[in-house]
Formats: C-alpha cells, sequence, structure tokens
C-alpha cells in the first residue's frame, strides 16, 4: 500500500522540482522568512548570552552581597512604575552607621568613575572601582603581578592602582605595569598591581578586565568631591543576608527616606538585572518578528501567482483525480517547504553571526531556538500559504483547463 | 454502461441564463466508440464534461453501472475519475519538465498501488506506444504526435473503463493524427476499452460505431 497525496514521494519529488525550477524566485521568496529567523535568534542569542554573563559575574562575587544603592523603589523583580530615580549620594558616615549592622561581615563604599587612562602615548577609556582594600577579597580578586593596596594606602588615599589584566595588556603590552605610573584625568597615579583575567568579566554592566581598583579616597580626589555611589556589605553566610539586609535597612530609614535608598541581595539584583534584559529582549524580538510576517507576505504573493501560472494544471490533476484536498496539500507543501528553508538557512546565517558576535560580546545560541525557527518558519508557510492553496482547490476543473 | 437521464446544464452570464444542455437522454454501452458532433456552441463539449464528471448538471441523473454519480461528493468523483476514466485532451496538458515516464505515472499519485507496480505498467503501455526510447525526455523535446501518445499512456495507466478524447486530433497535422486515431480505435477494438470523442471533423466521426449530433443543446441524431 502507497502513500498517496500529500505524503507521496512522487508528491514530494515534483514539489521540490517545481521550487528549485525557478531557484531565484524561490530564493527571493524565502529571503524575508531568512532575514526574519537569522534577526529573531541573533537578538535572542544577544539576550543570552548577557543573561550567562550576568549570571556568572554574579556566581563569582559570590551570593552573600548586598547592595546599597541609592535608587528608590527597587522592589522583587524591577523598578516601581511611576517611582522617581533618587539623588541620594550616601557619606562616610553611612559606611560607619552600617558597620554596626548586627552579623555583617564586611562594609565597603563604593565609587565609581568612568575615566581615560594614558601611559606614554597610549590611552585607554577603563572605569574606576574605588573602596578599600577589602574589595580584594569581596571580589575574589586575584594578582598576577605585584600586589593590590592595603590598608595604609586606602585610608590615606594614596594614588595608588591596580589594573585589570586587560588594561594592563593595552597599555603596557609585554612589559610590566608594576612601578609604573598612569596619567587618570591629569592625575598621576602609581601601579602597585595587576589583577588577573577573569575571562568574560564580573563587573557590573563592564568588562571587569578592564576595571581599574584603586583606594576610594583617591578616587574623591579625582572626582573633587566627597560621594560615595553605593555600599557594599558582605553577610558572613546565606543564613544571614535578610538579617543583614533587615538590619541596614533600619539603620539607613533613622537617617533617608524610604524612597532615598534600596538594599538588595544579589540575588534580587540579579533577578532585576535579568528582568530589564528580557524585557529589551522581548521587544527587540519582537520588531524583529515583524519581518517575519512581511516574508510570510511574499510567500503568499508568490504562491498566488504560482497558482494563477499553474491553473492549467490544477485543471489537469482534477481531472485524472486529485481531491480538492490534494490540491490544497500541495501547493501548501509549496509554501511550508519554502518558508523552513528559509528558517534553516536563516538559523544558520544566525549561528555563524553569533559565534562571530561571541567573540566581542556575549552572545549564546540555545537548542530550543533550533525549534523555533523551524516551528516559526513552518507556522508562517501554513498561515500564508493557505490563502492560495485553498483558491487552487477550489478551482473547476473545467474552467481551469480552458485557461489561457 | 452509461447513462444520461434528462441533463439539463444552465449557464448564468450576468441577467442572462444560458442553456449549454437542454434536457439531454444518452445511453453508452460497454466497449463502444462513440463520436459526438457539433457546430461550435452546440454543447458537445458541455455534454462531455459532464459524462466525464469533470462538471455537474443543473438537473439531471448520469448513471455509471446502475450507480447515480450526481450524489457523489466531489472527492469521490475524482476518485471515480482516477480509476475509471482516462482523459485525452486537444491540447495535450501535459507537464513541462517532467519526464514522459512521470507525465504518465502523473494519475498513480491519487492512486494507493505501489510505485514500483505502476512504474512497470507505465514502461509496459509506453511500450505499446513506441515511447520506450524517449521515456526520460520532457514534452518539449517530442513532436505533437509523441506528446499526444504519452497523454494516451497516461490517460491508460490506471485501466480505465472509458477514454473521453475531446479534439485528440485537433492540435495535429493529418499524418499524426491518424496515428493516434489508429491507436484509440485499436484500443477500443482490442482491449474493450469504451471511447466517447468530440470532434467536429465528420471524418473522425464515420470512424465512431456510433455518432451523437449535438445541436443547440439538445441531441438532434444518435
Amino acid at each position: 500500500m502507497r502513500i498517496t497525496g500529500f505524503f507521496s514521494l512522487n508528491n514530494w519529488r515534483y514539489i521540490l522540482r517545481t521550487l528549485a525550477k525557478n531557484k531565484i524566485r524561490s530564493v527571493l521568496t524565502a529571503l524575508g522568512i531568512i532575514i526574519g529567523v537569522w534577526s529573531v535568534i541573533v537578538l535572542i542569542s544577544i539576550g543570552n548570552g548577557l543573561k550567562e554573563y550576568v549570571n556568572e559575574q554574579f556566581k563569582s562575587l559570590g551570593s552573600n552581597l548586598i547592595y546599597v544603592l541609592p535608587i528608590a523603589d527597587i522592589q522583587g523583580g524591577g523598578f516601581r512604575q511611576g517611582a522617581p530615580m533618587s539623588v541620594t549620594e550616601f557619606e562616610e558616615s553611612d559606611v560607619r552607621d552600617l558597620k554596626k549592622t548586627p552579623n555583617v561581615k564586611s562594609v565597603l563604599p563604593v565609587v565609581a568613575k568612568n575615566v581615560a587612562v594614558s601611559f606614554q602615548t597610549k590611552i585607554e577609556s577603563s572605569e574606576i572601582a574605588g573602596s578599600t582594600e577589602e574589595i580584594q577579597g569581596v571580589m575574589n580578586v586575584k594578582i598576577s603581578a605585584g600586589r593590590f593596596f592595603n590598608s595604609a594606602e586606602s585610608n590615606r588615599g594614596k594614588k595608588v592602582v591596580v589594573l585589570g589584566g586587560k588594561i594592563a595588556e593595552k597599555l603596557f603590552g609585554e612589559q610590566t605595569a608594576v612601578d609604573k605610573k598612569v596619567k587618570i584625568d591629569n592625575q598621576i597615579f602609581t601601579v602597585v598591581g595587576v589583577a588577573e583575567k577573569k575571562g568574560s568579566g564580573a563587573g557590573f554592566g563592564s568588562d571587569i578586565d578592564t576595571h581599574i581598583y584603586m583606594p576610594y579616597k583617591a578616587v574623591w580626589k579625582l572626582l573633587d568631591k566627597k560621594l560615595i555611589n553605593s555600599i557594599l556589605l558582605e553577610a558572613p553566610d546565606k543564613e544571614s543576608i535578610a538579617a543583614v539586609k533587615s538590619g541596614a535597612e533600619k539603620i539607613l530609614a533613622k537617617k533617608y527616606k524610604e524612597d532615598e535608598f534600596s538594599v538588595i541581595e544579589s540575588s534580587e539584583l540579579l533577578g532585576i538585572i535579568e528582568s530589564v534584559l528580557g524585557v529589551f529582549t522581548v521587544a527587540l524580538t519582537g520588531i524583529a518578528a515583524i519581518s517575519l510576517i512581511v516574508g510570510g507576505v511574499g510567500i503568499m504573493n508568490v504562491m498566488f501567482v504560482s497558482v494563477k501560472e499553474r491553473t492549467r494544471e490544477i485543471g489537469l490533476r482534477k481531472a485524472v483525480g486529485a481531491a480538492d484536498s490534494d490540491i490544497l496539500s500541495q501547493f501548501l507543501a509549496e509554501s511550508v517547504i519554502l518558508a523552513v528553508t528559509g528558517g534553516i538557512i536563516g538559523f544558520l546565517l544566525a549561528l555563524l553571526t553569533t559565534l562571530i558576535i561571541d567573540r566581542f560580546f556575549p552572545a549564546a545560541v540555545t537548542i530550543w531556538s533550533i525549534f523555533l525557527s523551524l516551528s516559526v518558519s513552518s507556522l508562517v508557510g501554513i498561515i500564508f500559504g493557505i490563502a492560495p492553496a485553498r483558491s487552487a482547490s477550489k478551482l473547476s476543473p473545467v474552467e481551469a483547463l480552458r485557461y489561457e | 454502461m452509461i447513462q444520461l437521464q434528462n441533463i439539463t446544464k444552465l449557464y448564468k452570464m450576468g441577467e442572462t441564463t444560458v442553456t449549454a444542455l437542454d434536457d439531454v437522454s444518452l445511453t453508452i454501452n460497454d466497449g463502444e466508440f462513440v463520436a459526438i458532433v457539433g457546430p461550435s456552441g452546440s454543447g458537445k463539449s458541455t455534454l462531455l464534461h459532464i459524462l466525464s464528471t469533470l462538471d455537474r448538471p443543473t438537473s439531471g441523473k448520469i448513471f455509471w453501472d446502475d450507480k447515480d454519480l450526481t450524489k457523489l461528493s466531489d472527492k469521490k468523483l475524482a476518485a471515480f475519475r482516477n480509476k475509471k476514466i482516462g482523459f485525452v485532451f486537444q491540447q495535450f496538458h501535459l507537464l513541462a519538465k517532467t519526464t514522459v515516464l512521470e507525465n504518465i505515472l502523473l494519475p498513480t499519485m491519487y492512486n494507493n498501488e505501489s510505485n514500483d507496480e505502476c512504474e512497470k505498467r507505465a514502461k509496459e503501455i509506453a511500450e505499446d506506444l513506441g515511447l520506450t526510447d524517449r521515456l526520460f525526455h520532457t514534452p518539449a523535446q517530442l513532436s505533437g504526435g509523441q506528446q499526444q501518445r504519452v497523454a494516451i499512456a497516461r490517460a491508460l495507466i490506471n485501466n480505465p473503463d472509458v477514454i473521453i478524447a475531446d479534439e485528440p486530433t485537433g492540435n495535429l497535422d493529418s499524418k499524426s493524427g491518424e496515428q493516434i486515431l489508429t491507436i484509440l480505435k485499436d484500443l477500443n477494438k482490442k482491449k474493450k476499452i469504451t471511447l466517447v470523442i468530440v470532434t467536429h471533423d465528420l471524418d473522425i466521426a464515420k470512424r465512431a460505431a456510433r455518432t451523437v449530433v449535438v445541436k443547440d443543446g439538445k441531441i438532434v441524431k444518435n
């Protein structure tokens, strides 16, 4: 017993040959799907890559950290709608007060600034992470050359820096950076150490291997202002996090209003970042998906033309025994094959693009994106192929055979 | 046996109604060779289309071996045509850029036989019709006579009871036309396949066992 109609080998052979007959037309028709699938997969891959990147960052930092930020109303997974951004800046007294938090292991002020750092003729941009010497332990900074700055240097605000591995490489190449002088915003700093590279990085949105660590009081000399951007608390263990967080909130509430600060665990912060990334990914992917609709319209257009061109063939097939459903399935199959082929090509191009992007920016194709591209392109083929296929199936055999 | 009983076919053309067939009745026996003739616009093609189930009558009944075809759905009629009727058209209606063998096999796409059996039968039919060395050619590589022979082979692939030919020699020169007619007559005579030909050519009509003359939608001579 042979499978007939839609699934017969001859049918599929004929359909593939029909599409191959007009190669240029088939490729141009599938182009919309190719571009649509490509852009959707690339954007999802970038979103996935960023999420994985952020996840790894938080893992390397450890999960016992609590962030005190001068940002209002961070709750649960994001910013409270309508809440204004606070302009609070913390003070040294806040750091002293927070050291009284019950069970807290460490309290570190953090001062950040984007700077241009230069050595001789080379200039690079970097982000300063200014804090106390304790930041080495909290951020798990390993030293590849020299040393980290010490407590005396931290207390005095000495102009010493520990360069991230990548920034040291860019400024100094093969030569040692230790004991050399670098210029940051026209001020001279001495390099005391170089941090080991962490690979993909473990920083707050930027590559940590390009960070520069220095005493926070030295950053004040650059800023000419004594401000603290955020405060980092470390709980002794996972079980104490909630208690330390609550204690810190009580202490700060004595001085600040509720909407002037937020105290969040690293898992919460991770959730916020992932949520924001997720929203961006979905929004951009949605925009990219519009090109899939355009691609589908293109397929529908070409299939209508194909039905017109093959009217007599349809009449002949009906005369020799094709039912309406046979004709419908033939044309629908052509539409689906076009769309799925576009989906496969789009996916392969997206895979290649992601591999290239990943060299510069986190991006990762997931296994389910294969199924996404195949299923979405099949769906587009079916949705936009059904109308022309139906019009073909409804043709009268007599009129179709007479068609000029 | 094919029986048409009181067949009327009306076409609505805007405000006007055209009567293509007016209360026509006709019986065709198994193994007969019938020619349907008539001037242009007489309704002979409409009669053929209804006889071959390509079109439905506005009123009346069609019986094939006592089976009322007017009650069948479009899908069942398609399956019926696939098994019982072979078509030969004036314009051949072969699929371009498809080989002769594939053209012959076209009706088998809609039945349940195995590929190997169908291909074997196709080659046998092609051999009988002198097409063996053309099996992998496309229609563009064939003469008109050869193309019509491919169409005949296609019509025979499912062992039909009836061959319906609509002006089968209309697009051929006289020599090729004669060859085609001989082939069709042989099929009728040797294989006892009922043959119904529509033609405006009275010379061809004379070769048939019976001539049905259609004029103004009515059978005026049978």
